[in-house]
């Protein structure tokens, strides 16, 4: 005889601790690294680009009114760090918050990846750090490569 | 799909596939035997076994332009071609492999697996799946209509500006290949749209994101890639052919046009594109590889998070095959960072792999030995790969065999190598037998040894200066035993891929049976009989881990695994629908019956891309195209048209 759906299976929830994390948090943190460094990525190279070939050609120097770009560039991937930084630093938060959701610690996490909160939270702690050291590469190419020229 | 249910709760029994239950399943969900089931049918099972066999046929095809090529090359001053057949040659065989082998055998695996592995009936929108198909198989045979008239493109695969314009190509070949990728565009965006909703609304109650199988997750991951990458390419291509058709100047340099415009636009998607071809396939890898090792995976979430991360990075690397082309450094240099960072997600996943084989008990099977070759080979073609990240060493490579060596690691290495293993593990399941182990090794070893043979060398070739794209060179420049060498492996992969398919044809009739579960895999797929009944699963399974059938074993995941006891959905073609991050049941969705809808609109919209095409002759191609867009407008509107079974008809209100 087939049994109504309720209270049937013995298969615990994938979540227990979703409640302690709010869902904007989540997100925040694990799309914060990438998002921040999308952007800088499309600003940097956008402005570096047209400084120094506008048009048709190539120029040896910036184009009027972008001859002061560099320290431009370099806060634009100053504030990228700091956005992505600060998803990492959300999302450790939030694993703090839910890092006993399942059994086992951070390289049980690792391995089976139960418990869907701490989860998407430590992707957060790897995004921020990992896009983070992305944004860095670009900022010492700010200070160390040629604007023009090629 | 349609949402009709949500107050409805399922019914819970433990069924098999001969119970009444299963039976009455059989009957709902199975497709009409004869030609009109052929061009019906919507189970995901014969779409994705169709565009496996669609897409071999077109690596065969590809195969053979190939082989052509390498008796050219064989020896200096070689006759056998001239060099527009050259062009065009190396051109179809470019875009054969890339946009109708590649994605298109993922798509096969994928569209085949995808249900069985989340615990589902079919996919999300199973219409819009056989629409893909026909689209794709459309736009396969419009792109090769033009190489059987003898305007084939030749402008190599990525089809640079200004050359691909009328002034200097004024064939219809371009016209071809502009319209033929639209047209196979459609195909890609409406299957990734179809993979994105199945992943994240149609999983067994239980499968939370973080328990999602790492094939679906590479799957999932390039069909967002898709959404964003194909766009630009379908843009390029269509202001291509306006340039071409309606003189307008988007690529024209006499007219302020940009030819630099198409080579943003068309690499934004193509090195994106290259993630998409092998991404799905480093997911077979990580769902296979671990059953043969005995053990699951090491790091699975660090080799999902490596997967998505490499999507995201991968589109911030266009630039890197645009180094040559005078760019400022300091742009450059950008994209040379992000080039050299997306060495780190990808090495995740080759440490991964390693620490699997290393701390299991490998079984050593042909499947086994395709994956763990794939590793080598991955490890092989990102090397060479990272090597033109940086930019002083990508001028000197670039327009040279040696990326000619590189794509071919990582298409045939990433991908081929993974889709073959792939196939000795899902083979069983697709048809009910083994494939011949004895016969396998020596298909292994022939196309690895053979392909080895072929391209290792070319990476010397290249750094010797040869350039690619040449229809043949002087016999003094020191190319003459290199080129020969890699045409004798290029024939021996060739006949590695030929013994493969007699193993296949084989197997399919005297291969060993298989029964559910002949590799003790721990997905859902290998809980249901080989092959799957039309309807996959008799009862709707819930899950309580990340490897539902090595539950016990393992002893990971909050509770129990219910595979055989679920949920019961019977009152037509349904299946579950699930909320996106804890896979909580939460709709009773209303699947469509078989439909002609898919079929007759790929009809409409072929007669409306020959048409286009042929204004090229004549104007009246443009009454043709028109014809086609009212055909494809009346079949959207029959397809679309509300259907009381799938709960589009408000019913009326009970007194």
């Amino acid at each position: 005889m087939a049994e109504p759906v309720v209270h049937t299976f013995e298969a615990g929830h994938p979540a227990p601790h979703a409640d302690r994390v709010s869902l904007p948090a989540l997100f925040y943190g694990l799309c914060a690294g990438p998002a921040a460094w999308g952007a800088q990525l499309l600003l940097i190279y956008g402005l570096a680009s047209y400084a120094c070939f506008p048009s048709e050609m190539l120029r040896d120097a910036p184009v009027p009114g972008f001859r002061g770009i560099v320290p431009v560039l370099a806060a634009i991937n100053v504030v990228a760090l700091a956005i992505a930084a600060s998803g990492a630093v959300v999302s450790w938060r939030n694993w703090r918050l839910s890092q006993s959701e399942a059994k086992g610690a951070g390289r049980h996490l690792l391995e089976a990846g139960e418990g869907r909160t701490r989860f998407i939270s430590v992707w957060g702690v790897l995004t921020g750090a990992g896009f983070f050291v992305a944004i860095a590469f670009d900022t010492i190419a700010v200070f160390g490569v040629p604007l023009c020229g090629s | 799909m349609a949402v009709t249910e949500y107050d409805r709760a399922p019914l819970v029994e433990e069924s098999t596939t001969d119970s009444p239950l299963a039976r009455k399943l059989e009957a709902l969900w199975e497709t009409e035997p004869g030609i009109v089931g052929f061009f019906t049918t919507v189970d995901h099972k014969k779409i994705g076994i169709r565009y496996i066999v669609t897409a071999f046929a077109f690596l065969v095809v590809g195969g053979l332009e190939a082989l052509v090529m390498r008796i050219q090359l064989a020896r200096p001053n070689m006759t056998l071609l001239t060099p527009e057949q050259y062009d065009q040659l190396f051109s179809m065989h470019g875009l054969t492999m890339i946009f109708l082998y590649a994605l298109p055998i993922l798509s096969g695996f994928s569209n085949y697996l995808f249900p069985l592995l989340l615990g589902s009936r079919d996919m999300a929108f199973p219409r819009l799946n056989a629409f893909s198909y026909w689209v794709y198989l459309a736009s396969g045979i419009f792109i090769y209509a033009s190489f059987a008239m003898g305007h084939g493109a030749n402008d190599g695969w990525f089809n640079y500006v200004p050359y691909a314009l009328k002034a200097y190509n004024p064939g219809p070949n371009m016209d071809f290949y502009a319209l033929g990728m639209v047209f196979l565009g459609i195909s890609t965006t409406v299957g990734s749209a179809n993979f994105i909703v199945t992943a994240f609304r149609t999983r067994a109650p239980g499968m939370s994101i973080n328990r999602l199988p790492i094939m679906t997750w590479g799957t999932l991951t390039v069909s967002f890639g898709n959404l964003f990458a194909v766009p630009s390419v379908s843009l390029a291509f269509f202001l291509l052919w306006m340039d071409r058709q309606l003189g307008t100047h988007f690529y024209d340099t006499t007219a302020d046009g940009q030819p630099l415009l198409w080579q943003h636009l068309f690499w934004m998607f193509a090195h994106p594109w290259v993630y998409v071809i092998v991404l799905p396939a480093m997911g077979m890898v990580s769902d296979g590889l671990p059953t043969f090792c005995r053990r699951p995976l090491v790091g699975y979430t660090a080799v999902v998070l490596s997967t998505v991360a490499t999507m995201v990075l991968g589109f911030g690397v266009w630039l890197h095959h645009m180094f040559a082309t005078g760019l400022p450094f300091l742009a450059l240099s950008f994209f040379s960072g992000s080039s050299f960072i997306i060495t780190i997600p990808s090495a995740v996943a080759v440490f991964a792999w390693i620490a699997t084989i290393w701390t299991g008990r490998p079984v050593i099977t042909t499947a086994f030995l395709y994956f763990a070759s794939f590793i080598a080979m991955f490890t092989i073609g990102g090397v060479s790969g990272v090597m033109t990240a940086s930019v002083p060493a990508d001028f000197q490579l670039t327009d040279t065999y040696f990326v000619v060596a590189h794509i071919h690691y990582v298409l045939i290495g990433i991908n081929l190598f993974g889709v073959l293993g792939g196939l000795y593990f899902w083979f069983p399941k697709m048809t009910g037998r083994m494939l011949s182990e004895r016969l396998g090794r020596w298909n292994f070893w022939i196309t690895f040894i053979g392909f080895n043979l072929g391209f290792l060398p070319m990476h010397l070739t290249g750094l010797f200066g040869m350039p690619r794209r040449i229809y043949t060179y002087p016999p003094d420049l020191g190319w003459n035993t290199l080129n020969l060498v890699t045409t004798v492996g290029a024939f021996m992969l060739a006949f590695g891929i030929l013994l493969l398919f007699v193993n296949i044809f084989h197997s399919l009739r005297h291969g060993r049976i298989a029964g559910p579960n002949p590799w003790d895999g721990p997905s859902l797929e290998w809980a249901v009989p080989s092959p799957p009944p039309p309807y996959n699963f008799a009862v709707i399974p819930v899950v309580a881990s990340r490897h539902p059938l090595w539950e016990k074993r393992l002893g990971e995941g909050i509770g129990e695994s219910s595979v055989a006891r679920g949920l019961v959905l019977d009152h037509g073609k349904e299946t579950i629908g699930t909320t996106v991050l804890d896979a909580q049941p939460d709709v009773i969705l209303k699947m469509p019956e078989d439909s002609w809808s898919p079929f007759t609109v790929t009809l409409g919209m072929s007669v409306g891309f020959t048409g286009l095409i042929l204004t090229y002759w004549t104007p009246y191609g443009w009454a043709a195209a028109a014809a086609g867009l009212v055909l494809t407008g009346l079949g959207v509107l029959v397809w679309l048209w509300p259907e009381r079974k799938l709960g589009q008809v408000a019913e009326h209100a009970h007194a």
